[in-house]
């Protein structure tokens, strides 16, 4: 198994371990950060379309067990996203960590959007107040966490290959 | 750096078909089977997990219920402590009650409440003084025997003099034989009984009390037993030691007693 094949599968061993352990030690008024998205997020950026759709879809599938009542829907909105996020990696100036934690607030908000608005029953006004009570701050903490986990990863510079003449 | 081999890398199209389409069989199957499906999946991938945290969550819960009940254990072993101290005084107060006090005079009970910090005490604070009659030069006495003498009185408190101050005369007799002599302290860790002639009948285990000659101390007061005798007869006086019978470094409440005023006073 290949390196980055390794960060691929522990990456889904943290997003298993962060909705089953660690989600309630770093909720905030009952919101938590969405690990999953900000990984797929970080997966599309920097691998690529394919791959942010591997993930988010192998992440939504994680994550629906938990709530199957809408088993495939949160599965089908981040593999949309993943996909959506990878169109980012060679169409927008990614040296920024800010501008990729932005894509990460806009998926988490439209993920939010998609998922609440089905879990209303697409009630507009359901889905706002849900919107309104969990979603934003989710975003704003999911953007933190996106910002930190970009900054400390472009901190590790790779590797210049050799020059060889 | 080798890419991930993820599938479908170059036909992103059936990549997602493939998982659409997956996610919206998952959406459109029957509630049963989605639950089931759900349960299948989270017991195999969350179940170790889940149970790691429970033991956790059991872990911080016994921590704490430890703390608790250590905090609980150290609050009632001081409230225990507490009781027995009670217990104990109670057993001496018992005991203080059943004191004969001499004629002429009326015992008035005072605790201690300083002392000098020394194996061999020479002085104790109390916590009467003169608003309670009590004034220099009064006896001081313990149900086991004689402790010494106020010399000092503020309207609450008073200094008692021990019979280990240097300046502590006691004069005082052998309770078998009647010779007299004057007890006070010289040195190490008993008192001595002076004046006592060579030809005097003096023996180890004889008790020494008050004479009731000095003015100060009444007669009939223990004092303490003779502990060893000098055999020495070409001295003038003998050397006599003394063990005392009141444990100064443990003392705790004693007696001053005051002389008798009238029935008035009594009844204070």
């Amino acid at each position: 198994m290949g390196a980055q094949m390794k960060a691929f599968v522990f990456s889904l061993v943290g997003v298993v371990i962060f909705e089953s352990l660690l989600r309630p030690f770093i909720s905030i008024f009952g919101t938590a950060p969405d690990l999953g998205l900000i990984l797929t997020a970080y997966f599309a950026l920097t691998r690529g379309a394919v791959e942010g759709l591997f993930f988010g879809f192998v992440s939504g599938l994680l994550i629906d067990v938990l709530h199957p009542s809408l088993l495939g829907w949160g599965m089908l909105l981040r593999l949309s996203l993943g996909f959506w996020m990878g169109g980012f990696k060679d169409n927008l100036f990614l040296e920024s960590f800010y501008s990729r934690g932005i894509v990460v607030g806009l998926a988490v908000l439209i993920y939010e959007l998609g998922y609440h608005l089905a879990d209303s029953g697409f009630s507009v006004p359901g889905t706002l107040y849900l919107l309104g009570r969990y979603s934003l701050l989710a975003t704003l903490y999911s953007m933190l966490l996106a910002f930190l986990l970009f900054y400390f990863s472009g901190k590790r510079k790779p590797k210049q290959p050799e020059f060889s003449p | 750096m080798t890419e991930i081999t993820v599938p479908f890398k170059s036909k992103p199209k059936v990549a997602i078909a493939l998982t659409a389409g997956f996610s919206l069989a998952l959406l459109v199957l029957p509630q049963t089977v989605r639950y089931s499906f759900a349960s299948a999946i989270s017991k195999t991938v969350y179940a170790p997990f889940f149970s790691f945290g429970k033991f956790l969550s059991e872990l911080v819960t016994v921590q704490q219920t430890n703390q608790h009940l250590q905090s609980r254990l150290l609050q009632l072993s001081l409230e225990n402590q507490a009781l027995k101290e009670t217990a104990l005084e109670n057993e001496r107060l018992r005991g203080l009650l059943g004191l004969p006090a001499p004629a002429g005079f009326v015992p008035v009970t005072v605790k201690l409440v300083g002392v000098e910090p020394t194996q061999r005490p020479t002085e104790i604070t109390v916590n009467r003084g003169s608003k309670d009659e009590i004034r220099r030069n009064q006896p001081a006495v313990h149900l086991k025997g004689l402790v010494g003498k106020v010399v000092d009185a503020t309207p609450d408190a008073a200094i008692v003099q021990l019979l280990f101050d240097p300046g502590c005369r006691v004069a005082a007799r052998v309770q078998r034989s009647r010779v007299l002599g004057i007890v006070k302290w010289k040195s190490g860790p008993y008192l001595s009984l002076e004046n006592v002639s060579p030809t005097d009948d003096v023996a180890p285990g004889d008790t020494i009390i008050s004479s009731g000659l000095g003015g100060i101390f009444p007669e009939g007061l223990v004092v303490g037993t003779v502990r060893s005798v000098g055999s020495d007869t070409t001295s003038i006086f003998r050397k006599i030691e003394l063990v005392p019978t009141v444990a100064f470094s443990a003392l705790e409440e004693v007696f001053i007693l005051v002389p008798k005023r009238g029935p008035e006073w009594e009844r204070k």
